[in-house]
């Protein structure tokens, strides 16, 4: 008994240097693999271990998020501070991804907390917690349609963005291309040459 | 200079000095500030106890070195320059000083210009303020940094002096201001680049100045595209905040509610968060494609069959015109001709309106000409030159009474209203009525009706006495800004938005009348949910809840539903979120590090219907040329600066979109490091200038190799010295890395110069912008050596402030791929491998006090020989300021075709000295043969091993892009030793008119010696080196051959086309080209003439003659133009190559080429000639390696004697030079782009050649980069495709982005 105890003690230490570690990235690209992600951290940090998130809460497609485990606290820093601070893209444009340090509620593998004992019971309608816990079912629901909400016009807004850089790199590239096949077909050059100038200072 | 010495010495003793500066007598290494000495003021030399004492050196009088203590200092500004003196500790006497040594300049900076404006104060003390920094900036305008007041910041004490002492500056209000240090604000106005950002006043200002001017430049840049196209309001003609029209017509609009308010703009009412909103802007008349004839003014539709009016066809013009207008105005005086030219408009004929030629020359518009310059009538198609301007039309600047002014100086134009149309006096522009959109039932109104007018005029004369708002500078802030600069640019500038001219008491007045008129008018009125006094976040919010509601009927398929209730609350909790959050937060914490600037920012900027309307002028103009135009014809469709324009636009867009294309690639920031190999053979070389104690910094470390390496080296010599690495994203190994943008480093973090050694690869910036800031922030901190990879286009270290003298560099040891793309993974999850097209070059540089050790250490270690030799080493300090600067601009207008400025120390040093070092330098030479020997012996060894050795070999030679690999399957080392050899002869890198006659000299000279060498080797190596003598030997034929037969460009691409080898073209040629050049059969002559020397030493002739190769190629204009012709080698070579592989020898080349250069040694075509030869270093390297790779059968080939096959490979090289050839023709001169284009059709030859000379081409190609960047920027795309087998394909627009560098990082 002694020992399982001890063992779930010692369990529990790990899983929390190994959350102190760890780092939630959020808004990848869902093409983006763990490759990529290790190459990417590689630049300030080891990767372990890479953990995609299943989203098990709403079946449509929303950006993917991902544990990484890192070398060590000071590399998960590095890497939390580098995302903060600039926009870092994995695996190419359009959007950065998000970082934060990883929360132990985070894992789904997370140990029992020793020293913490659940008890479930049920409680009926005149118990003396039954008011208070009624309000917090309420809220959760509540909370739950509220977050929901969020996430739909989040996501409108950022296909309504989607769109509207796909629109301006779409504008960006014909105008590309025009010059380019100008360039291209030496007409360009074939004028400057007529005019006797140098295009190129 | 400033200080100046007009009196005449009567005194014995030591009275001035030259090239001075201080030094502390307890180190004397420090040069310290003379102005830590006490001041003494006047000629008072009774010093009590002066225990300070700093050591004066410099040059006397005579040309004595001074070493003399001295106690204090004085300035007298009674002569025509500010005098500094300094007052000697024994015999005290004041010495004067003239001029500091350069590098001690930067230093003394602050105290020069105090004493420059004291001077100036006290002799004109009525001066404005403005004055005084227009002089400053004058006098001072060789500093990186212009003057500005923090410069008087540390020298208070001085001018309070002054202030107190001298009587004339007693008075002076300005100085009291600077004083006060109070000024601050005036003085904004003064300097433009300070003009938005309030100095915190003790920072160090000195990025926030280099940032500033960083800034500036891009805004120069972005206002060069304004000054093309029409860039004032179409409604008022003014400028201000205005947005561009992208469709056809090109006008801008003041577009927002409230811009434009001091012209009286009545705007397009549009509010700031739809102006924001839009994308693409369209004018209503764009819009519904109707437009209004510029000549009767009437609104017609414009597109498609039912246009009746159509499009003027210049590039910059947005004009309609009904044919039947626009034809009677182009012939104004032959109807039959208009009413046939009318027919054709109507048809769809493009045209070019009558505003493109002088209504009174009917010359051509030159905006660069001052006096060809235009005056356009914003109202009718009139166009006058500056020149041709009718008397009556009266410039701004006139201040009489009832003048009319009608004509308002823009920076490369003149607008006017001509003398058809009445000005309006209130308005100071005609009646405003031009403008009709469509859809609109009555024609808009934008004059004020009489009631207004009558209203306003009470107005003006009950409201006089309103203040000027001071908020009406703030939104006049964009056109002051856009004045300032101007007047920056060119003093003399007059303002160039009429609005200055305004009566200042009246322009609120007529606001307040204006915005009255405002309300009444119905269209203002358009858009009413936000015309609500809104804040603009919430507007911008609403933004994208607008389309919500619109999608909401459609929601996504699965997604749970939510109750609207819920959704109202939570719109509700996001928008109070929102609000509080500005746009300027948003940006903030999403900019880049300065370090890594995405410069896409511009391309917004580029507007759509410019774009598209240019590219059509290009081609109609081409057309026009091509259907027998004259130029000017085509010029008038799309003048010579919208071609420009285009290339610009180009080049910025490429850059903004290759992220976009290559994704993967830029998850990285767009770093580069350099691969870990590559680190270890830096560091092989830099460890032995490491002394212990000294301190290492690597400012971008990247992942932080270098400093580990560095370290482990220097561990294991016992040297111990410290590291300091700073980036801004922390690496995996923090070792001694501090997380710092290298520009806010302070100078006091690092330990003093003496101790420091800095540098590696900084990020690069379009063209080498970033470069350049870090290398200037580098050297804030005066280190002793710095070490760099930076592309060729970074400004030299030589051409700074402080020149730091080159040890070595090498342009070999970065090529291929030595560069990769942290953090991106292509697809098969391999680490992205960054190629550069042209390698970035390794530079060691050295602060000119300590160069003479480095220079010895790089001579111990052979390092001289590997790249090359700086040779001005010396001669830049012992040689003189004044003629160096003389020579360096003479050098600038030499190469002023180039539009850069020119680097060209090297040589301007040599000019110099140019009579001395050819004494010492065949004394050099037998010294270095000794080395040379030694290369040649090793690099001989791995020429017997087998080929897959040399092939590895060949890698580890490292050269540009693939031209090595083409080697290594030859036998790499030989070429490569061979350079090697050559280097000691390039070395002395004389002037081109020197080097035309010792050049050959010296070839002589060594050639006993070498002949030496090249016998020992002879056992070792003989069947490879006879092989290759074979091939050299014929090529050289076959280039004396084929230099005799010129070639016209018909019969080379009917050879090259097929690549096959055809004699009969080539001899038809060679009749040809003979009758083309006299010199040409002497030459023939002479190799038949010579024909049995040969047998002798087949070995060091050809080595000779290779190098005699070289030089002529380079320093003989014949030669290059000869080059030209032997692009036939490619057909020829069979043919030519056995007749005469018995024939001449070496000598008679030798002695033409010198009859040649002297013949035409014209100094200025033999600098054109070697500007040609820089451009070939650019291509003959990717050529090379495309002629290797297309070619793949060669590698199998054994290395014997069969030249067959060389041959063949030669063709194929040739072969796709020609395409280089082909387009490198358009973009210069035949003159440049001939010569530039031939040098790889030496094949062998020409390619070993061209590695020998690199070393000291490299060192023009510096100076000339003008030239470079830009032709091979053009072959870059030809380039990408021709070499597709090399290169994964997604390279491809990556390489292209850097100008000149290709695949470099454009982030």
């Amino acid at each position: 008994m002694e020992t399982s105890k001890e063992q779930a003690s010692k369990d529990y230490a790990d899983f929390e240097e190994k959350v102190k570690r760890t780092i939630y990235i959020d808004q990848l690209s869902p093409q983006v693999k763990e490759s990529a992600i290790k190459a990417a951290l590689a630049q300030c940090a080891n990767v372990v271990s890479v953990e995609f998130i299943v989203n098990y809460t709403i079946p449509y497609e929303i950006p993917c998020a991902a544990l990484v485990e890192l070398n060590d606290d000071v590399q998960a820093k590095a890497a939390v501070d580098l995302m903060n601070d600039f926009p870092f893209i994995i695996g190419g444009m359009p959007r950065p991804v998000k970082a934060t340090h990883a929360k132990p509620e985070m894992f789904h593998d997370r140990p029992p907390c020793p020293g913490l004992k659940k008890d479930f019971c049920w409680v009926k309608q005149g118990d003396k917690d039954y008011e208070a816990m009624q309000k917090l079912k309420n809220l959760a629901k509540r909370q739950e349609s509220e977050n929901m909400a969020l996430i739909k016009k989040l996501l409108e807004e950022e296909k309504e963005l989607a769109n509207r850089q796909q629109e301006l790199l779409d504008g960006n590239c014909k105008k590309y291309d025009m010059l380019e096949t100008l360039v291209q077909n030496g007409t360009m050059k074939n004028l400057a040459q007529r005019y006797g100038i140098n295009l190129d200072d | 200079m400033m200080m100046s010495d007009d009196d005449d010495d009567t005194e014995p003793q030591l009275n001035a000095v030259e090239s001075y500066y201080f030094v502390d007598p307890t180190d004397e290494n420090e040069p310290v500030c003379f102005c830590t000495l006490p001041f003494r003021f006047g000629d008072t030399d009774d010093l009590p106890g002066c225990k300070k004492r700093l050591v004066l050196r410099g040059t006397g009088d005579p040309g004595v070195k001074v070493y003399n203590e001295v106690v204090a200092w004085r300035l007298v500004l009674e002569g025509k320059q500010p005098q500094l003196a300094v007052l000697t500790a024994e015999g005290r006497h004041w010495v004067r000083l003239i001029r500091p040594l350069k590098s001690y300049e930067e230093m003394i900076r602050t105290v020069l210009i105090t004493a420059q404006m004291l001077h100036f104060l006290r002799r004109k003390p009525h001066e404005p303020e403005k004055t005084l920094w227009n002089h400053l900036c004058k006098v001072f305008n060789k500093f990186d940094v212009r003057p500005s007041e923090d410069d008087f910041r540390n020298h208070r004490s001085l001018m309070k002096q002054f202030a107190a002492k001298d009587p004339i500056l007693a008075k002076s209000e300005i100085l009291q201001v600077f004083l006060e240090g109070r000024s601050r604000k005036k003085f904004a106005e003064v300097g433009a680049d300070h003009i938005d950002v309030k100095q915190p006043f003790i920072t160090d200002d000195e990025d926030i100045d280099e940032m500033i001017v960083e800034d500036a430049d891009n805004e120069s840049d972005e206002e060069e595209d304004e000054d093309l196209f029409d860039s004032i309001c179409a409604i008022c003609d003014n400028g201000g905040d205005i947005l561009c029209c992208d469709g056809p017509c090109m006008r801008s609009f003041h577009a927002k509610e409230g811009s434009g308010e001091d012209s009286y703009c009545d705007t397009l009412g549009y509010t700031e968060a739809e102006v924001e909103a839009m994308k693409l802007f369209l004018c209503k008349n764009c819009e519904y494609k109707q437009h209004q004839c510029f000549i009767c003014g009437v609104l017609e539709p414009s597109d498609g069959a039912a246009a009746k009016v159509f499009l003027c066809n210049n590039a910059t013009c947005g004009h309609f015109y009904h044919p039947k207008c626009v034809a009677q105005q182009l012939h104004p005086n032959n109807i039959d001709e208009a009413s046939e030219l009318e027919k054709k408009i109507t048809e769809g004929f493009s045209f070019t309106c009558p505003i493109h030629w002088c209504f009174h020359c009917k010359g051509l518009e030159d905006r660069t000409q001052g006096p060809l310059q235009f005056a356009v009538c914003r109202r009718c198609p009139k166009s006058y030159h500056r020149k041709c301007l009718p008397r009556e039309i009266f410039f701004d600047e006139i201040e009489e009474e009832g003048v009319i002014i009608r004509a308002w100086e823009l920076s490369k134009r003149i607008l006017i209203y001509c003398l058809d149309h009445e000005i309006d006096s209130d308005i100071e522009t005609p009646v405003r009525d031009h403008i009709k959109f469509p859809k609109i039932e009555k024609p808009l109104q934008f004059v004020k009706g009489a009631n207004l007018l009558r209203k306003k005029k009470k107005r003006t004369y009950s409201e006089t006495v309103l203040e000027q708002p001071p908020k009406d500078t703030v939104k006049m802030k964009s056109k002051i800004r856009m004045q300032e600069r101007e007047q920056n640019k060119q003093n003399t500038r007059e303002v160039s938005a009429k609005s200055f001219t305004e009566n200042p008491v009246d322009r609120p007045v007529k606001k307040k009348a204006k915005l009255k008129e405002k309300i009444q008018l119905p269209y203002v009125a358009k858009d009413h949910s936000v015309s609500s006094p809104k804040s603009v976040k919430e507007q911008e919010q609403e933004l994208p809840s607008l389309p919500l509601s619109a999608t909401r009927k459609t929601p996504p398929s699965l997604f749970p539903i939510v109750d609207s209730e819920t959704e109202k609350r939570v719109i509700t909790i996001l928008r109070n979120k929102v609000s509080s959050l500005t746009i300027k937060d948003v940006t903030r914490n999403c900019s880049l590090p300065s370090t890594h600037v995405y410069s896409g920012r511009l391309t917004d900027k580029i507007p759509q219907g410019k774009l598209e309307r240019s590219v059509q002028a290009v081609e109609a103009a081409l057309k026009k040329l091509e259907n027998g135009g004259s130029v000017n014809d085509a010029k008038a469709v799309c003048e010579p600066d919208v071609l420009r324009q285009l290339a610009r636009w180009h080049s910025k867009l490429r850059v903004y979109i290759s992220p976009f294309i290559h994704g993967t690639r830029y998850s990285s920031f767009g770093r580069h490091f350099t691969k870990v190999e590559k680190l270890v053979e830096i560091v092989d070389r830099l460890h032995w200038y490491v002394e212990p104690g000294d301190t290492i910094v690597d400012f971008c470390c990247g992942a932080n190799d270098f400093s580990r390496l560095m370290k482990e080296k220097l561990d294991k010599d016992q040297k111990k010295c410290n590291f300091k690495n700073y980036d801004l994203i922390q690496p995996q190994h923090r070792f001694c890395f501090e997380k710092r943008d290298w520009m806010t480093v302070q100078p006091n973090e690092l330990p003093r110069g003496s101790q420091l050694i800095m540098g590696l690869n900084p990020p690069f910036g379009v063209k080498a912008s970033l470069a350049n800031k870090f290398i200037d922030k580098a050297l804030t901190f005066k280190p002793k050596l710095i070490i760099l990879i930076v592309p060729k286009e970074t400004k030299r270290l030589d051409q700074k402030r402080t020149p730091y003298d080159l040890i070595w560099e090498d342009s070999e040891v970065l090529a291929g791929k030595s560069f990769y793309l942290p953090g991106s993974v292509d697809l098969n999850d391999k680490t992205v491998e960054g190629w550069n097209a042209s390698a970035p070059p390794l530079y060691l540089w050295s602060h000119p006090h300590w160069t003479k050790k480095h220079m010895q250490v790089a001579e111990e270690r052979g390092h001289t020989c590997m790249g090359k030799i700086a040779c001005h080493v010396e001669e830049n300090n012992l040689s003189d300021d004044l003629p160096v600067r003389k020579q360096s601009e003479a050098t600038k207008k030499w190469n002023s075709r180039s539009g850069k400025e020119t680097t060209c120390n090297d040589r301007k040093a040599n000019l110099l000295d140019g009579p001395t070092k050819k004494q010492a330098r065949s004394e050099e030479e037998k010294e270095t043969l000794g080395k040379i020997e030694h290369h040649v012996k090793e690099a001989n060894i791995p020429d017997n091993l087998p080929v897959k050795k040399q092939a590895e070999a060949s890698s580890k030679v490292i050269s540009h892009s693939g031209k090595d690999r083409e080697n290594g399957r030859y036998n790499s080392r030989r070429y490569d030793n061979r350079s090697r050899k050559w280097t000691p002869d390039h070395v002395e890198s004389l002037p081109p008119e020197k080097q035309v006659e010792v050049a050959y000299v010296e070839t002589k000279v060594i050639i006993p010696s070498k002949k030496i060498t090249h016998k020992e080797q002879r056992g070792a190596c003989r069947e490879n080196r006879s092989s290759c003598v074979e091939e050299t030997k014929s090529a050289r034929y076959n280039y004396e051959k084929i230099a005799a037969a010129m070639s016209n460009m018909r019969s080379r691409e009917g050879g090259d086309s097929d690549m096959s080898i055809s004699p009969p073209v080539s001899s038809n040629a060679r009749s040809k080209s003979m009758s083309y050049s006299p010199s040409r059969p002497i030459e023939h002559f002479d190799t038949t003439a010579h024909p049995d020397k040969y047998i002798d030493s087949v070995l060091n002739r050809a080595a000779h003659q290779d190098s005699c190769l070289a030089f002529n190629r380079k320093y003989d204009p014949i030669f290059t133009d000869i080059d030209d012709s032997s692009r036939m080698r490619g057909f020829s070579i069979e043919e030519v190559t056995k007749p005469y592989i018995t024939a001449p020898t070496s000598d008679p080349y030798r002695l033409q080429s010198r009859g040649d250069g002297s013949f035409y040694r014209h100094p200025s075509s033999e600098d054109l000639n070697i500007n040609a030869d820089v451009h070939m270093q650019g291509y003959s390297a990717r050529y090379g390696q495309n002629g290797g790779d297309s070619y793949p059968q060669a590698r199998t080939v054994p290395l014997a004697t069969d030249s067959q096959t060389h041959q063949r490979m030669h063709s194929g090289t040739s072969a796709d030079n020609y395409l280089s050839t082909g387009y490198s023709l358009g973009s210069s001169g035949a003159r440049f782009s001939q010569p530039a284009s031939t040098v790889p059709c030496f094949g062998l030859p020409g390619a070993s050649s061209q590695r020998g000379s690199s070393s000291v081409m490299d060192k023009y190609s510096y100076g000339l980069s003008g030239p470079t960047v830009p032709q091979s920027s053009v072959i870059d795309r030809y380039a990408a495709s021709l070499d597709g087998t090399s290169s994964l394909p997604e390279q491809y627009p990556f390489r292209q982005s850097g100008s000149s560098r290709g695949g470099w990082p454009n982030i």
